[in-house]
């Protein structure tokens, strides 16, 4: 019974995966932009194909609305709405077709000529509807089948993306609006439980589980949302409404409703109206945040990605509307309970834990049938990685008649996995004993997965991190002992002079005091050396505003001796004026980094007259400084690779691969700037662009 | 051969008489060692690099007796001056001074060069190694 109320929840979710997938799909197309142009390219055909994909679903969510609507009524309501929807639902599978054949991935080339086989079925139910030989679940579980399968294609292309911030801000936006549409059903239900004199048990049931489900999600909500994000959720929720809306959900919570509750109906729906437009007020912040922060990440990206995401913004946009639309139509519908049961993983339990009842989609999750499960203790489903102490911890919550939730790893019946977040409850019966428990479940899988995603990807970027400050100081070494090998020469020749003076009795006071004064000064200059190598690797404590010319000048003195040594010229051409905000040292580090490399590739090739170039200058917003060499470039096949993580066209033993792929982190997430490569017509030119903060151009 | 190990004095007494000439590319290098190489040789020419090194000796290939000078050099490198310079005069000796890390200049061809030091020059195993060749000087001269 109490799982079957929560359809309307339940329906929503295709819809809310299909907004996170969309979500997820902008966080891709930010995160590639690190990628070139032809990626790039794919990608946005990628990620049109997905908005045609949910144009799509859209209207036959739509459809699927308004067949039921028609069927439930008889064909006396939704006729000719229908009749214009399917015509509508026709155009975008028209669209999906032609759009089809442009697809270049194969996998996803793959997926959708499969999702778009179901095409043929569709107009097939549409004429069992045409002929009522059909009923409302049934239609309504093929289009969810068939929505499902199209959602699929999209958490394909979503499979690209990257970004672990806005992967987080999205799970706490997505996990929102479940929280808030849940409130929207709770206001169609209670104004119903208060209109009638004696309502349907079954309603005060389904208003509990939503009451349940809020703050399930809320939960989950939290657990991702950002600082301010939490900060804006407390300061908005809250006041006179909110605790109203609290007072009467206790009151139908907690009071039996024999001869109704005395609540105006009215009362209630204005207050929990109140409840949702703030609500609207939080969804429409954490909407600016991420925005604000894919915002961040597009300023480094062509108009190309600003309008790609500006599609995604406003297909995801049409989503919620048709969401709510959708909502409203069923909301009417109470024929569409059955469905409830497929939708929401769910079950009771007597108090030693034996299964009572289980929803369909349970059943679906677990792999089990319904007669495998009802009888069997609940630990059927228990996973091997879970720890027996948390289920100690659960039982013994439960036990004391509170409520128990978190997250679960599951056994499937073929030996597979599932998480899902859960929410326990014991049910009491009229003398206040616990008879039994009942549990509701949200598949939390994906969002598992993702946050795994982000510990491996952290993970990988210190080893990264970490192999890359040993190569460094191996170089730096190496850039030490060039420094030193001259002035050592110039102290032990010295020394030894003196030493043969005063064998060979030719002792010269005056001859002596310059020479001891000469060895002096090279020990200073040895020692000034190690002072701007340590200084040159401290760590960074905060960003400075600092010159691109003196940033280079700093590189410039460390790198001197070791291409004095391998005779490569350094030739340098500073006009920039304007200074940037960064952290000083390790920009430093990606300069050397840059001439370095430019070093390996000249002594590599045996290039006749090498030269490094630095140059460096301003323009209106932006100041840049390059690194130039004539080292005969890179291969334009090779050029998007470079960036590459172990990517290295050196073959001596000492290209790791990480320089240039640090320098690109550095440069571009700690200095909010970009890294740019071209070939010149001898060689190949690193680009620095750093932006010029307002504070500089005030100044100048 | 003299039964014990000659004094510095001893070895300076002869190459005393030498005419040397020193090619190094480093200013300070060159000539702080110039001042070590007049306690030990008569006559030191200086060459800035291979190139010049190679010129100043062809003018006179048989005024030298002994050559000294870096590997590491722009325009032409010790090595390929050396090899020059032995095909001009056979007798010249050649010591090579260079850096540890230089492994590009460390395959030598055989008889071509007499001595190697790395530096920093340590000066008693440059004394040493010059007693060695001047006494093969000695004993072929016999």
């Amino acid at each position: 019974m109490l799982q079957k109320l929560k359809i309307k929840t339940r329906l929503l979710l295709p819809l809310s995966i299909l907004i996170l997938m969309v979500l997820i799909l902008s966080i891709s197309i930010i995160s590639n932009q690190y990628s070139k142009r032809a990626f790039l390219l794919e990608l946005e055909r990628n990620t049109k194909l997905a908005t045609n994909i949910s144009k799509f679903v859209h209207s036959t969510q739509k459809e699927r609305g308004m067949t039921s609507g028609f069927l439930a009524s008889h064909g006396t309501k939704f006729t000719t709405e229908l009749r214009e929807q399917r015509v509508l639902t026709n155009q975008k599978i028209e669209q999906l077709s032609f759009f089809a054949t442009s697809i270049q991935n194969e996998k996803i080339a793959k997926k959708l000529h499969q999702a778009l086989k179901l095409i043929p079925k569709l107009y097939q139910i549409r004429d069992d509807v045409d002929h009522f030989q059909t009923d409302v679940s049934k239609s309504i579980a093929f289009y969810s089948k068939m929505n499902e399968k199209f959602l699929n294609l999209i958490i394909e292309i979503s499979k690209i993306s990257k970004l672990p911030i806005i992967t987080q801000n999205l799970l706490a936006y997505i996990n929102f609006l479940e929280a808030k549409e849940t409130v929207g059903i709770e206001r169609a239900v209670g104004t119903a439980l208060l209109s009638e004199t004696s309502p349907e048990k079954s309603l005060k049931v389904s208003f509990i589980t939503l009451v349940s489900i809020e703050k399930l999600y809320t939960k989950l909500f939290f657990q991702y949302a950002s600082t301010k994000a939490k900060a804006t959720y407390k300061r908005y929720h809250r006041g006179k409404e909110i605790d109203e809306v609290q007072h009467i959900r206790d009151i139908l919570l907690y009071q039996e409703s024999t001869n109704g509750y005395h609540i105006n109906a009215e009362y209630w729906f204005e207050n929990i109206t109140t409840k949702i437009d703030k609500l609207k007020t939080i969804d429409d912040y954490l909407a600016s945040e991420i925005l604000s922060n894919i915002h961040k990440e597009l300023e480094k990206t062509t108009t190309l990605f600003n309008n790609l995401f500006f599609i995604t913004i406003v297909s995801i946009l049409l989503f919620l509307l048709i969401v709510n639309m959708v909502v409203k139509l069923l909301r009417s519908e109470k024929r569409l309970k059955n469905l409830l049961d497929k939708y929401i993983i769910s079950s009771t339990t007597n108090t030693k834990g034996v299964i009572l009842d289980a929803s369909d989609a349970f059943c679906d999750i677990s792999g089990y049938t319904k007669e495998e499960l009802i009888g069997k203790p609940h630990s059927i489903v228990r996973h091997a990685d879970m720890p027996k102490s948390a289920f100690k911890e659960m039982w013994k919550t439960i036990k004391e008649g509170k409520v128990w939730d978190g997250k679960v790893k599951n056994r499937k019946k073929d030996g597979g996995y599932y998480w899902v977040y859960a929410h326990i409850e014991p049910l009491f019966n009229k003398k206040d004993e616990i008879e039994g428990y009942v549990a509701i479940r949200i598949d939390i899988t994906d969002s598992i997965h993702l946050e795994e995603e982000l510990v491996r990807s952290k993970a990988k970027d210190k080893t990264l991190l970490h192999q890359s400050k040993l190569a460094q100081m191996g170089e730096m070494i190496s850039m030490i002992a060039h420094q030193w090998r001259q002035p050592l020469t110039a102290i032990s020749a010295t020394a030894s002079d003196l030493y043969m003076k005063n064998i060979l009795d030719s002792y010269e006071k005056e001859y002596f005091d310059t020479k001891l004064k000469r060895i002096n000064e090279f020990s200073q200059h040895l020692s000034h050396t190690i002072d701007d190598f340590r200084n040159f690797y401290k760590e960074d404590k905060k960003k400075e505003f600092i010159l691109h010319s003196q940033m280079a000048k700093g590189a410039c003195e460390i790198v001197e001796s070791s291409l004095q040594y391998k005779h490569i010229a350094l030739q340098s051409d500073f006009s920039c004026e304007k200074k940037v905000y960064v952290l000083t040292n390790e920009l430093r580090q990606v300069i050397l980094n840059l001439i370095k490399n430019s070093e390996d590739i000249l002594m590599e090739k045996k290039i006749q007259n090498p030269y490094i170039k630095i140059r460096t200058y301003d323009d209106e917003t932006h100041s840049y400084l390059e690194v130039i060499d004539n080292g005969g470039g890179i291969q334009e096949s090779l050029i998007e690779k470079i960036f590459d993580p172990y990517f290295s066209t050196k073959t001596k033993k000492d290209g790791t691969g990480l320089g240039l792929y640090m320098s690109k982190m550095i440069v571009e997430e700690h200095c909010g700037g970009d890294l740019l490569i071209e070939n010149t017509k001898d060689g190949v030119k690193f680009i620095i662009k750093l932006p010029i903060p307002k504070e500089s151009l005030d100044a100048k | 051969m003299p039964s014990s190990k000659p004094s510095i004095k001893e070895i300076v007494l002869f190459t005393k008489t030498l005419h040397i000439l020193y090619v190094e590319d480093n200013l300070e290098a060159r000539e702080s060692t110039l001042g070590l190489l007049e306690n030990i040789f008569h006559t030191i020419t200086l060459a800035k690099d291979g190139q010049e090194g190679l010129e100043i000796f062809k003018a006179t290939p048989h005024a030298f007796d002994m050559v000294i000078s870096d590997i590491n050099m722009p325009y032409m490198n010790g090595l390929e001056m050396s090899y020059a310079i032995k095909q001009l005069n056979p007798k010249v000796k050649i010591t090579l001074l260079s850096a540890y890390d230089e492994e590009e200049y460390a395959i030598v061809e055989e008889g071509k060069i007499d001595a190697r030091f790395f530096k920093p020059l340590n000066l008693n195993h440059f004394l040493e190694t010059l007693n060695q060749i001047y006494k093969i000087c000695y004993d072929s001269n016999k």
